[in-house]
């Protein structure tokens, strides 16, 4: 055999072990992929990121820091003002608890809690 | 090939819609500052969250939240824990934030590596929905 035969021999022989290298580091990687995915919880599956995306205004960000900064000074103010035991033996007593209940759910909701204030000025007849 | 092609705007969209989500919190945030209506400036970043609060939404490397006390007044454990529960108090946006890829929500104050984390996905309430279509 001369040199060019022993040549494409080596290269042949080289290219070989480096597919075989190729391959199982392919499967390594597959099956690191299926373990992966097999570990992720599976939840939401049935649910469209749509529907889920529909969230409407709350989700804003103007609210949730205005809710840092603002929500427990007027949930303070509403809860004082709206409390029930203040409109005892009234006809308005009904609609305060009713409001106060709602002022205690969104308490961490500042947006909520403007609206609050506002039925609670039209239907209470308070001044803030 | 379309539905292919559908997917990857989906992907940029949704990669735009969590970049404006944290542009807009740290705009707020910072005119709540100069205006004085809070003491502490808070940003918001993306992190890689936590590995055990994976979800299918969740982005790879990209699954924290985190919003960061940069100056100002430090804050109290108290105080991150009722941050930690305006953000989760408010289902739309935890729907949101998970729908967009974040499983982690955190807390951090300016100094060190202290900090609260929340898994997001046991504040989204979907739990109903879920159990009706079963």
């Amino acid at each position: 055999m001369d040199t060019t035969g022993v040549a494409v021999q080596v290269m042949s022989d080289s290219i070989s072990a480096w597919f075989w290298i190729a391959l199982g580091e392919a499967i390594v990687i597959l099956l690191l992929l299926t373990a992966r995915r097999k570990s992720i919880p599976r939840e939401f599956i049935g649910m469209d990121k749509r529907d889920m995306k529909n969230t409407g205004d709350s989700a804003n960000m103007q609210n949730i820091v205005d809710s840092i900064a603002k929500s427990k000074e007027l949930y303070r103010e509403l809860s004082r003002k709206c409390h029930p035991d203040r409109f005892v033996n009234t006809n308005l007593q009904q609609v305060a608890e009713e409001i106060f209940k709602e002022v205690s759910r969104n308490r961490r909701n500042y947006q909520k809690l403007l609206s609050l204030k506002q039925i609670a000025i039209e239907k209470l007849n308070l001044k803030f | 090939m379309w539905y292919r092609l559908i997917l990857i705007s989906e992907w940029f969209g949704e990669m735009n819609e969590r970049y404006k989500l944290i542009r807009d919190f740290n705009r707020e945030s910072k005119l709540a500052f100069i205006s004085g209506s809070v003491p502490t400036l808070l940003e918001a970043k993306i992190t890689k969250g936590d590995s055990a609060f994976r979800h299918e939404f969740s982005k790879f490397l990209g699954g924290g939240l985190r919003i960061k006390a940069l100056t100002g007044t430090e804050l109290s454990r108290q105080e991150m824990e009722e941050i930690g529960a305006i953000v989760l108090a408010n289902e739309g946006m935890v729907r949101k934030l998970i729908v967009l890829g974040w499983d982690t929500l955190e807390i951090h104050d300016s100094i060190g590596a202290f900090g609260l984390k929340w898994k997001l996905k046991n504040y989204a309430h979907t739990g109903g929905l879920l159990n009706a279509r079963k």
